[in-house]
């Protein structure tokens, strides 16, 4: 935008008559000025960002092509190796095993948290008695903290004492008692569980917004034409409710690239790495391993990865913003 | 069209509550239960006993050597409070400027805030924790209150540039032809204005800091500099779980969210929707 100011006032300067060229160079003063202000007011921000943003993410660029096994050090400090950091983590046989967790986990949580959400927020839109103190209820999974959430989750997970093998078997669908999060066969499906009770309310809040947007009009338009209850919901909720369901969609996939807590503190990776999500593989190759080369090296990827979506994510606000 | 379904709707909406709300009445339920009923085969279900020992030990100090759930209390509330403070001061003055001027790199600034939210915290976790051990921040407050701004700040800006966009500038305009200049508007008009923003803003901030796990657990390794969260969940890898602590522990930790996600439940929603969905 400026640069189309600057490139239009630029060729007037020289044929402008006197009395415009005076009001050209006040307004330019004025520019100037006002300019001031705004870099005084962005000072700070960019000041922050600039120090704990960009900066450790150059960092951690360069690590990436350096040498920093810090258990094992050596007399030339943190060389350049090139792509060395690069082909260890391809060459790591865990990193895709993980990257392919990590997009199972995505895939899953994501649709559920979706699914779990939308059918949440068409329940909340009709009106019914108590219908306050249900979406009050409902709310309650995401405002109870991470770490909380999964040592509630343990406890009721089990094998022993926990209150969900202690229903499965009262109820005859489980004829042993299962360690969920002991057993390679379940452990990333009991963290996916815990992911999506904690999650599905944000998705089902936000979808409830987007419900409650949409004019009653168009329900009585159709109510006309004679649409069923289900056809209204396909012919009028769907359509209207695209643009927010693809932001809700795509800032769930964002999140939960990032998550990290949940699977940590449940499993920590374990058993036997089934649950190693990109974000524990960078994690355990830093601080367990201590080599932050080939750490960084695997955060680049989640990098690419997560720029990839966010880039999709602000295609879609514009694209909300021009309809 | 709707009588019709009624009762249907109130089965899906006590099955929908149920689902939302059980882990927590589990974790109030075994909070107050005797360990001997919370080991019980067949599991009872309500306390027979009551059982307060847990809330005892968190809030006394000298009951238990391998906890300090007071000072984990304290030191959270300080270094979210701190963090909040910080990130709103930075945010609403950034967030100003990015919603009212218009000036060279703007757009930048602000596909870069958007991008530093989206980042995975474990990418930034390695170079910030090399930063800080160079500049002796690690094991401080302060050092966290860093960490935590690679989060609240970006969150922060761009929440408070929605609620600055929002107001009207012809009430800047307004304030300028009385003679007040950017910076007299700007405190003394518009923030007062995008008051319950501000809130809402600051409560989130507050919040993520207070539930935040990875860098603290990282970056604090004195015991009784820990947060909440760190602390609570070192209990669980210890030999010996004592599952009425641990409850009464998250209990106490969730307890003022809980209230505070209440009190202002209108308000958290409709910013949190109006920040991204917009």
């Amino acid at each position: 935008m400026n640069n189309q100011e600057a490139s239009l006032k630029q060729p007037s300067l020289n044929q402008a008559p006197p009395a415009e060229r005076r009001g050209f160079w006040r307004s330019e003063l004025r520019r100037l000025k006002n300019n001031r202000a705004a870099y005084l007011f962005i000072a700070p921000l960019a000041l922050v960002i600039g120090l704990v943003l960009l900066y450790p993410i150059l960092k951690a660029a360069l690590m990436s092509f350096q040498y920093w096994m810090v258990a094992k050090p050596i007399p030339e400090g943190h060389p350049f190796v090139g792509l060395d950091n690069y082909a260890a983590v391809l060459d790591s046989g865990y990193f895709l095993k993980s990257l392919g967790i990590t997009f199972l986990y995505i895939l899953v949580t994501v649709v559920l948290r979706f699914a779990l959400g939308m059918a949440a927020a068409v329940l909340l839109n009709i009106p019914f008695k108590g219908r306050g103190l249900v979406r009050a209820l409902v709310i309650i999974p995401w405002a109870i903290p991470e770490v909380v959430t999964c040592l509630v989750f343990i406890l009721m997970y089990d094998y022993q004492y926990g209150v969900i093998n202690d229903l499965l078997l009262k109820m005859n669908i489980l004829s042993n008692p299962v360690a969920y999060l002991g057993e390679s066969d379940t452990a990333l499906w009991a963290a996916m569980f815990v992911n999506v009770w904690k999650g599905f309310p944000f998705a089902g809040i936000m979808l409830l917004a987007g419900l409650q947007g949409i004019p009653k009009s168009l329900y009585e338009a159709a109510s006309i034409d004679g649409a069923s209850g289900w056809r209204k919901f396909v012919s009028v909720t769907m359509p209207s409710l695209k643009p927010v369901s693809v932001i809700v969609f795509l800032l769930l996939v964002i999140w939960t690239i990032k998550d990290f807590g949940i699977v940590y503190v449940l499993t920590g990776g374990g058993p036997s790495r089934v649950t190693e999500i990109l974000t524990i593989f960078i994690y355990r190759a830093g601080f367990k391993s201590f080599d932050f080369g080939l750490a960084s090296a695997a955060g680049m990827f989640l990098l690419v990865i997560s720029v990839v979506f966010t880039v999709l994510y602000m295609k879609a606000t514009k694209a909300g913003e021009s309809a | 069209m709707r009588t019709k379904n009624m009762p249907l709707v109130y089965i899906a909406a006590v099955l929908l509550s149920l689902f939302a709300v059980a882990p927590f009445i589990w974790m109030i339920l075994t909070s107050i239960k005797p360990q001997a009923e919370i080991y019980s085969k067949p599991l009872s279900y309500l306390p027979n006993e009551l059982n307060l020992q847990g809330y005892k030990s968190m809030l006394d100090v000298r009951a238990d050597a391998n906890l300090n759930f007071i000072q984990w209390f304290k030191n959270t509330a300080f270094v979210s409070l701190l963090t909040t403070v910080l990130s709103l001061v930075v945010s609403a003055l950034g967030g100003y400027a990015m919603s009212r001027f218009r000036f060279r790199g703007r757009m930048t600034v602000g596909y870069v805030i958007l991008l530093t939210q989206m980042l995975p915290g474990s990418l930034l976790i390695i170079p910030l924790y090399l930063i800080m051990k160079d500049y002796h921040l690690l094991n401080s407050y302060f050092g966290l209150v860093i960490a935590y701004a690679t989060v609240a700040v970006p969150f922060c800006t761009w929440m408070l540039k929605g609620y600055f966009d929002s107001v009207s500038t012809a009430i800047d305009e307004a304030a300028s032809i009385d003679g007040a200049g950017r910076w007299t508007t700007f405190v003394k008009v518009i923030l007062p204005l995008t008051l319950p923003g501000l809130v809402v803003t600051a409560v989130f901030s507050f919040l993520t800091s207070w539930n935040e796990f990875m860098f603290a657990q990282t970056f604090i390794t004195d015991y009784d500099k820990w947060t909440l969260s760190v602390g609570i969940a070192s209990f669980q890898g210890q030999y010996v779980v004592n599952w009425d602590y641990l409850m009464a522990g998250s209990v106490l930790t969730t307890l003022p969210i809980v209230i505070a996600f209440w009190l202002l439940q209108k308000h958290l929603v409709s910013g949190m929707t109006a920040g991204a969905v917009k």
